[in-house]
Order: C-alpha cells, then sequence, then structure tokens
C-alpha cells in the first residue's frame, strides 16, 4: 500500500514538474518571440515592505543569495536593524547583510523602541542608475523592473555610484553590475520573488498596480505608506509600511 | 571651378565617414537593440529563462502531502517548506531526485525567528532560551528545542 502511495506520488510530482517545465520554457520562448504569452502590458510590479512585522531572521537575504547565486559578502537584499534610545541615541547594523540573522549584542543604551527593516533595489520610476549608463546596459522593462543585462555591462561602476540606496554592487566575478530583479524569471512565471515567498510573517509583499483586486495596490491606495528618502524624487516602487525617522 | 573640386572632395570625405561610422555602428550595435527602448531586447528574455531554485510549497506538496497537511495546520503554516530545508532545486530536477532535502535540527535555526531580540516585534513569540529550558528543566543543546517540539506543529499541547 505505502509503496503504491510513493508511485502515484511520484508520478503526480513528475506531472507537475514536466508541466512546469514546459512552462517555463514557453514563457522564455514567447519572450524571445514577442512576449506573446506573457504580456509585460498586463502587470506594473510594485512590492511592500512592513518594517513593524519584520523580525530579522534574515531568512530573505538567504533565498536571495540561493536563487540568484549572489556571491558571499555581496547582497541584492539585506536587513538592517534599528536599536533607538531615549535621547536621540540610535544603532544601525546589518551583520553580513542579516543572512544568519541577528547577534543579540547588549548595547551602552537603553534601546526604547526597535525595527528591522528589510531593503532591496526601489525599481526606481525615475531611476538614476538607468540614466548614467553609458552603454544602455540599465533599463527599465516595461512592467516596471529595473534590469542590468551583463553581456551588455562594461562595469563601469556608474550606475552603482548613482544609486542613492546602494542597492547595486559589482559582481567580483563577471565584474559587472549586478542588482535585485525582483525575482525577473520568477514574476514572469507567476511566481513570487524568492525574498517574499521566504517571509514567514508576511513583511515583504508583491503585487501588480494593473490588477484592481490585487491586495497589495488596495493597501498602498488605502493605508499610510512611505518611499525611502522620497526628496530625491527617484519614485520607488518599493513601499514601506511601520517606518520610523531614523530609517533612511 | 577650383573651389568647387575642393568641395565635392570634402563632400565625398563626408559622406565616407558617415558610410564608415553607420556600418561600424551596425556592427557593434546588437540586433535587438532599441526594440523596446535604449537597450538589448533580447535580455529580457534571457532574464525570463533564468533557472527557478525556490518551488515553494505547492512543489513538495505532489510527494509529501502529508507532512505538508501537517505544516499547514499548526502555527508554522506560513513557513515555507525549502526555508528551514533547502531549495528544491537542490532536491529534484527534471522530475527526478537528485539529492536528499538536508534536514536542520539545530537549536540556532529555531532561535533566528525565536530568540528574544531588541527591536522584534513584541507580540511575535519569543523565549529567552536559558529561562525557557531553566522553566522545563533542560539544558541547552545543539538540537534541544526538537526534543519537544515538532518543527511541523510546533504548539504544544494541541
Amino acid at each position: 500500500m505505502g509503496k503504491e502511495t510513493t508511485r502515484r506520488g511520484f508520478l503526480e510530482a513528475a506531472a507537475t514538474t514536466a508541466l512546469a517545465i514546459t512552462l517555463g520554457r514557453k514563457a522564455g520562448l514567447a519572450a524571445e518571440a514577442g512576449l506573446s504569452e506573457y504580456n509585460w502590458e498586463d502587470y506594473s510590479y510594485v512590492y511592500l515592505v512592513d518594517a513593524s512585522k519584520c523580525i530579522g531572521c534574515g531568512m530573505c537575504v538567504q533565498a536571495c543569495q540561493k536563487e540568484n547565486r549572489v556571491p558571499d559578502g555581496f547582497f541584492r537584499t539585506w536587513v538592517e536593524r534599528y536599536r533607538i534610545g531615549e535621547g536621540g541615541r540610535v544603532e544601525v547594523d546589518s551583520p553580513n547583510g542579516g543572512i544568519n540573522g541577528f547577534p543579540a549584542t547588549i548595547l551602552d543604551f537603553k534601546v526604547t523602541k526597535g525595527l528591522f527593516v528589510p531593503k532591496l533595489c526601489n525599481h526606481c520610476k525615475n531611476t538614476p542608475c538607468t540614466q548614467v549608463c553609458p552603454v544602455g546596459a540599465s533599463y527599465t522593462t516595461k512592467d516596471g523592473v529595473v534590469l542590468v543585462d551583463d553581456k551588455r555591462c562594461i562595469g563601469c561602476g556608474y550606475c552603482v555610484q548613482a544609486c542613492p540606496y546602494g542597492s547595486r554592487y559589482l559582481h567580483p566575478v563577471s565584474h559587472v553590475a549586478d542588482k535585485c530583479t525582483w525575482c525577473y524569471h520568477r514574476i514572469t512565471r507567476g511566481l513570487k520573488p524568492a525574498c517574499v515567498m521566504a517571509c514567514p510573517v508576511g513583511a515583504r509583499a508583491f503585487g501588480n498596480m494593473k490588477n484592481l483586486q490585487d491586495p497589495v495596490r488596495k493597501t498602498i491606495a488605502t493605508q499610510p505608506v512611505l518611499v525611502l528618502q522620497p526628496e530625491l524624487l527617484t519614485r520607488p516602487n518599493c513601499y514601506y509600511k511601520g517606518l520610523d525617522k531614523e530609517v533612511r | 571651378m577650383e573651389h568647387g573640386k575642393h568641395l565635392a572632395r570634402m563632400i565625398l570625405l563626408v559622406f565616407l565617414v558617415l558610410v564608415v561610422f553607420h556600418i561600424v555602428r551596425t556592427l557593434f550595435t546588437p540586433s535587438s537593440f532599441g526594440r523596446y527602448g535604449h537597450y538589448r531586447a533580447d535580455n529580457v528574455a534571457e532574464q525570463m529563462a533564468k533557472p527557478v531554485a525556490y518551488g515553494g510549497s505547492a512543489s513538495c506538496e505532489a510527494c509529501h502531502s502529508q507532512r505538508n497537511a501537517q505544516l499547514k495546520g499548526g502555527s508554522h503554516a506560513t513557513v515555507e517548506c525549502e526555508i528551514c530545508h533547502a531549495p528544491l532545486s537542490s532536491h529534484v530536477v527534471d522530475s527526478g531526485k537528485i539529492g536528499e532535502m538536508p534536514i536542520n535540527r539545530s537549536t540556532m535555526l529555531c532561535l533566528r525567528c525565536h530568540e528574544r531580540w531588541d527591536g522584534r516585534p513584541g507580540k511575535f513569540p519569543q523565549i529567552e532560551l536559558e529561562e525557557h529550558l531553566g522553566k522545563m528543566g533542560a539544558a541547552v543543546g545543539p538540537e534541544v528545542c526538537v526534543g519537544c517540539h515538532d518543527s511541523h506543529d510546533p504548539k504544544m499541547g494541541r
């Protein structure tokens, strides 16, 4: 009996995986043939971080690293810990991007409030990074994702300097600019970005502004949300809830 | 008419420079560049074709439906399988098993989420490990948590 169940389970798994692979391949081909199946006109992606929910476990950073083969010591997403005391005392840390969580270090002041803030590329609507690229390697897709063409990039690093959020780095092996893609290979297959999937407390959410029923769209429309450094007029597509004034 | 000759030469030269520039530019610009904007359009398909590592709990469900049901019924329902184990791509590829899924029973893994830290939202269940174990009469050990808690359904007394 047990053996039969296993076989059945195996066959079901085989069918599911085969289907997934076929769909995945089709998506890739569709893109080459002018994006007929995945229509990027139907999407305008948006990201929502709820800092008041984040527990700082760093599972998102770990998932991002594994999904996108991010080299050690570099981050497409990271988590910052803010510990704030009375009299303007603030301690901010992000040991190794928070990939292994945070040490329970003791500070020399009494922490009266604290929060964890996940950070990633803001995929700005008016982004400085693509404007400075001399070879057209950085660009924004029609569905609102800022990407780097690694075959086109010459590794000059202008975009790394231009980004006010520190979202980009030069890859130590390929020597080209690298950054968060909102897991473009996942979202165009209908999956969530790896970091959103990995979050156990729902501090990270991903949505589509062109879908009127989208819960993230609804939250952004009906609740108080912020963007990071709005004074720079970069118009981020990454929104934050539950921030403190100390967060930059 | 001597000046006319000079003018003709100059025009020819400018024309040649333009032709050479155009040829060089065509040679060095990828064919799909500029189809959607100031970038190589083929890169969009390249980005989409990258392999997926994390399959999500739906892909685990196919073989491990019982475990999945237990997980979804407990307080760890929002914790994805692959987060404590490993990405699906290290376990199954093209519907064939390629490797064992690691099982991490370490206390450190549990503490990543459940140790009491400054800044952690107060409502989230968290412990001081030694105090918690002291109440239970247990000593700190590398895999002490799973001795009492089932990681797929960790709430006690259910």
